[in-house]
């Protein structure tokens, strides 16, 4: 049965993985042997050529992703089992530093064209709140710029030096976008941004984001931005929320590693303002309602007061649901697709963007009818 | 003369875990392995322990006699400097190092190189390599 959350439909597997990978050592490597037990870990072959398959098959992708994060752990616990997830913990390092050359390759086109940058997700987690460049793994860079220079950072990554490929449908539907992929020769994803989240892709979405910034070094000749702590942390909450249809864990480890540093202070009241000003108060709380409850968030008593008392509008809590809900029946498919726009018409981006209902209707339903057309190489 | 001060490449970065140290020469697109003595050698130079201090260092951490260890730090910090993952100089930093004993005998230290770090990666790391070893090592 899953956890007592609807909304995030986290399994209870997923949970004591989580905790085995992010509490103190002691204490999760007890959750790790709950969670071995449950999965009939708890004895095994060592040499058995089928170990790692048997071991990482069965699970859900997010899950895989904590392994290296569960070996760095405890990997000074003598647990059998942990001592073979070296091997993914090595891969993980060394996959990362090459998104991190890259993203400072990335980032030294934009600064010579003159392009300001703040480095999302990956890299700034591991850098700033890992410390560990070989805990998180990643598929892709992320890098967003002003929303009135995504055209110039576009043709900037995709001349020379770079020559980064797109795709044609996503080069069309771009003014629907927040982002878009590109890659290079072997590949390597890089994902551009003009605006930090999907609902709110407009001019001017992101400025408490830019003005709070703070600098992160990539290397030793090459840095950028990234989120505040704060920002970060409320971008794990509401990305985290509506990132797939299938529940998503790893917000929850890079926002425990944010909120349990005790060098960092998160501005909570910020954050809840952010949710209100944003309309994403229901993912936002949530989430730290989870935080709380399975995960050791200790709120101020001002602030758990506030969230408690944070009234939901039915739009929100309508979009919310639309956006994990899934038919495969056509006509509810398209019916759910007008209204959860028409919502996030309403929601995100009335009054602040230029585009009008009807003229932002007709860009999502183009879309979706050019969606069979989509040209991804990934 | 010969040099009794490194320091580490800026061109490199590297990280510990367990007992060993791996490290990346993204321009060359070289990955390395340290283990063992390797390792500990490695923490010395990060530390920025001179030639002398790693022999000493060597010799607490192995309780081997100095005499004995001299030719295998030699040959492997030539290796190093070979593969440009030290320079020699003077190092920026010096700390100090953690006292420690292990109870494995000294072995001389080893640079495992991986040239080809692009097709290394191709590799699966969960169905491709050793149950034992885990990437980069093939079944």
């Amino acid at each position: 049965m899953a956890i007592n959350s609807p909304t995030f439909a986290i399994q209870p597997e997923q949970i004591l993985l989580l905790k085995a990978a992010l509490f103190p050592a002691q204490e999760a490597l007890s959750y790790w042997h709950q969670w071995k037990k449950e999965r009939g870990l708890d004895q095994f072959i060592p040499t058995n050529i089928n170990l790692l398959p048997s071991l990482f098959d069965p699970l859900d992708g997010d899950s895989q992703r904590l392994m290296p994060l569960v070996y760095r752990n405890l990997e000074k616990s003598g647990d059998p089992l942990v001592v073979h997830l070296r091997g993914i913990y090595r891969y993980t390092w060394m996959s990362n530093q090459r998104f991190l050359l890259k993203m400072s390759q990335v980032i030294r086109v934009l600064h010579q064209n003159e392009i300001e940058t703040i480095a999302l997700k990956g890299i700034p987690l591991s850098l700033l709140y890992y410390g560990d460049m070989g805990v998180r793994l990643m598929y892709d860079l992320d890098v967003l710029v002003p929303t009135a220079q995504a055209e110039q950072a576009l043709q900037a990554l995709q001349a020379p030096p770079l020559s980064l490929q797109s795709s044609p449908f996503e080069t069309k539907h771009r003014h629907t976008l927040h982002a878009m992929h590109l890659w290079d020769a072997n590949g390597v994803d890089v994902d551009l941004h003009w605006n930090l989240l999907y609902e709110h892709s407009y001019a001017k979405a992101d400025v408490p984001f830019w003005q709070a910034r703070q600098p992160v070094k990539l290397t030793d000749r090459q840095s950028t931005y990234a989120l505040s702590p704060t920002h970060q942390l409320y971008h794990n909450l509401v990305h985290g929320y509506d990132w797939s249809e299938t529940p998503a864990i790893r917000w929850i480890a890079d926002s425990y590693v944010i909120y349990t540093n005790p060098a960092l202070s998160i501005d909570w009241h910020a954050l809840l303002d952010l949710a209100r000003q944003y309309n994403v108060n229901y993912p936002v709380q949530q989430a730290l309602k989870l935080l709380e409850s399975e995960f050791r968030l200790t709120l101020p008593s001002d602030v758990k007061e506030r969230l408690k008392s944070m009234t939901l509008s039915t739009a929100e809590t309508t979009y919310f649901s639309l956006v994990r809900k899934r038919s495969s029946n056509k006509a509810i498919k398209a019916i759910r697709y007008v209204q959860k726009n028409w919502l996030a018409y309403r929601l995100f981006r009335k009054g602040k963007s230029e585009l009008s209902m009807s003229r932002w209707m007709y860009r999502q339903v183009r879309l979706r009818l050019d969606w069979n057309k989509r040209d991804l190489p990934f | 003369m010969p040099t009794n001060q490194y320091c580490i490449s800026p061109a490199i970065v590297s990280e510990h875990f367990d007992d060993e140290v791996i490290i990346v020469n993204m321009s060359r697109g070289h990955y390395y392995s340290l283990r063992g003595s390797a390792a500990v050698v490695w923490q010395g130079l990060e530390a920025g322990t001179s030639k002398d201090g790693l022999l000493a260092y060597l010799a607490g951490t192995y309780a081997t006699n100095e005499a004995e260890l001299s030719k295998p730090l030699n040959s492997f910090l030539d290796q190093l400097v070979d593969e440009e993952l030290v320079l020699e100089g003077t190092p920026s930093q010096t700390s100090p190092l953690p006292v420690r004993t292990l109870s494995k005998p000294f072995t001389p230290p080893l640079l495992e190189i991986y040239t080809d770090m692009a097709s290394l990666l191709t590799l699966d790391p969960i169905h491709d390599v050793s149950p034992v070893e885990g990437w980069p090592i093939k079944k």
